[in-house]
């Protein structure tokens, strides 16, 4: 029973994975579990594998050694994973309307041929609402703020009703306004709804002071555990090769770089 | 008046092909520019015109060999083909160059000699066949069937790959087909109404229907009207005023640009 439980609870697991591009390895050996109610952050340096595992876990490549397990219900796609990609991705040339955007959340579900119900509609004015852009839903997306187009991608993947979500730099070229907005979202829908949260970011101060888990990637490996394990000077002075201080404000983390 | 009848009648053929083949180009043209693809397309129009003149060249089915060529274009030009030492303009150049080169040599080597070549590679609006309307016909409706059932994937695939694929949606499988939609809508439309009239029709409606339109379905919607509309009034002005058509196509498709824009300007 406690067995079935625990099985049902694991959405991920790398194996000794070795990922990478061809026959190069670019992250080693790398054993991770992803459970169910999860609030996982995943930091590195610039070019260190982050968007390597990033795409590992959306299935767009498969470890070059080693396994990666994927739990039932992403296996048999009964819930899919909910992508939030990096905004700056998407080409702002399409003029489609925020429920536009936010519908094809549902469009997997719907399936072909057929066009969206009104429990998809009911659906998507939800996921809209979850996010706070109720206002906007006519709207065309291309001129939205930042932080507006990051809050309508999350309704996008709300709206599919993922097992979890994962997040590529949701806080990338946001004010601090838009970041705190962002992450006390995440964090409501990871408190609230139980939702498993996977964001990758470089913004080291503004995820570690919401992320339950943090992993980082350092020379080709990656180091997992709670913040507080994770997070400590010693460690990111070795990974960023650089003396570092970590602040304690009001209750935060502040993360400071010295020469 | 009686006089215009009479040629309408003698067209019709013509006519009715220019004003398929627009539409359908026009359609599928708003999907080129979306995609930032313009130089695929120009690149497809010219390996169509090498599969008709390989065709020539061997005594073979046009038609078949335009599209064979085409589909192997797109499915070459769909892949990320470009590394660190060369960009995928550089290779839709190479193919488009390539192409024009290899088009020429054939039509050169054809035993019914280039001029009489010429008008079918580049296609000759006054030699338009009713099989070739009835082929153009069946095209149309192939696509737009294909078009209105999976205008979701399409779209979806378009402007987000991964997060489709995330979704379970076979990203790669719906954008060959779009790609695949894209030639056949080329390929045939080339072998009607010439190079020039196409590679217009797949650039500059689409523009128009993203200038004046503020939503997607649209920018459809305006595109192939004014992909429809410029056809048929250059096939006039070609005709009464004894021009080619395909550059009188393309110039008043850029001219009907031009007023959208200052349209879009005012309204600004």
């Amino acid at each position: 029973m406690e067995a079935k439980q625990k099985e049902n609870n694991r959405l991920i697991e790398f194996r000794e994975a070795a990922l990478g591009y061809g026959k190069r390895v670019v992250v080693d050996n790398v054993n991770l579990i992803i459970e169910r109610g999860d609030f996982l952050g995943i930091a590195g340096p610039n070019g260190s594998g982050k968007t390597t595992l990033l795409k590992v876990l959306l299935k767009m490549i498969k470890p070059i050694k080693g396994s990666v397990y994927f739990g039932e219900e992403l296996r048999l796609m009964k819930k899919p994973l909910g992508y939030v990609p990096q905004r700056e991705f998407l080409d702002e040339i399409f003029p489609l309307t925020v429920m536009d955007v936010v519908m094809m959340g549902r469009y997997a579900p719907i399936g072909l041929v057929r066009k969206p119900t009104q429990e998809d509609y009911a659906i998507v004015h939800d996921a809209i609402a979850q996010v706070n852009m109720e206002g906007h839903v006519h709207r065309n997306f291309r001129d939205l703020s930042g932080g507006q187009k990051q809050r309508v991608l999350l309704a996008r993947a709300l709206a599919s009703k993922p097992s979890m979500l994962v997040l590529d730099e949701p806080c990338d070229n946001l004010d601090i306004a838009g970041e705190q907005e962002i992450m006390e979202l995440l964090k409501n829908l990871h408190d609230e709804h139980n939702l498993t949260v996977i964001m990758v970011s470089h913004l080291l101060t503004v995820m570690t002071n919401y992320v339950v888990k943090l992993a980082i990637i350092e020379n080709g490996k990656l180091y997992v555990g709670k913040v507080d394990e994770v997070l400590t000077e010693e460690n990111l002075q070795r990974i960023y090769n650089m003396k570092v201080k970590i602040y304690d404000v009001g209750g935060k983390k502040a993360i400071i770089g010295q020469p | 008046m009686e006089h215009l009848l009479a040629s309408l009648s003698l067209f019709r053929y013509a006519l009715a092909g220019i004003l398929l083949v627009s539409f359908i180009c026009s359609y599928v043209g708003v999907y080129i520019v979306l995609k930032r693809i313009i130089f695929v397309g120009v690149a497809i129009a010219q390996i169509s015109s090498m599969g008709v003149a390989f065709a020539f060249l061997l005594h073979l089915p046009p038609m078949i060999f335009s599209l064979l060529f085409t589909f192997l274009g797109m499915l070459i030009m769909s892949q990320n083909l470009a590394g660190k030492k060369f960009s995928q303009e550089g290779i839709i150049g190479l193919g488009f160059v390539t192409a024009s080169a290899v088009t020429t040599l054939m039509m050169a080597k054809s035993p019914l000699g280039i001029h009489e070549v010429e008008h079918v590679v580049y296609g000759d609006i006054l030699a338009i066949s009713p099989l070739q309307v009835y082929i153009a016909l069946g095209m149309v409706i192939t696509v737009i069937t294909l078009h209105l059932l999976f205008y979701k994937e399409f779209v979806f695939v378009s402007f987000d790959y991964d997060m489709a694929r995330a979704q379970g949606v076979n990203s790669a499988l719906w954008n060959m087909l779009l790609y695949f939609s894209i030639g056949a809508a080329i390929a045939i439309g080339i072998m009607i109404a010439g190079n020039m009239m196409i590679t217009s029709s797949i650039i500059l409606p689409p523009i128009n229907g993203l200038i004046l339109a503020r939503r997607l379905r649209n920018v459809f919607i305006v595109s192939c009207i004014q992909g429809v509309c410029t056809a048929a009034s250059a096939f006039f002005i070609s005709y009464f005023l004894d021009l080619p058509y395909g550059p009188t196509a393309a110039a008043s498709s850029f001219v009907t640009l031009g007023f959208s824009f200052i349209v879009y300007k005012f309204r600004k």
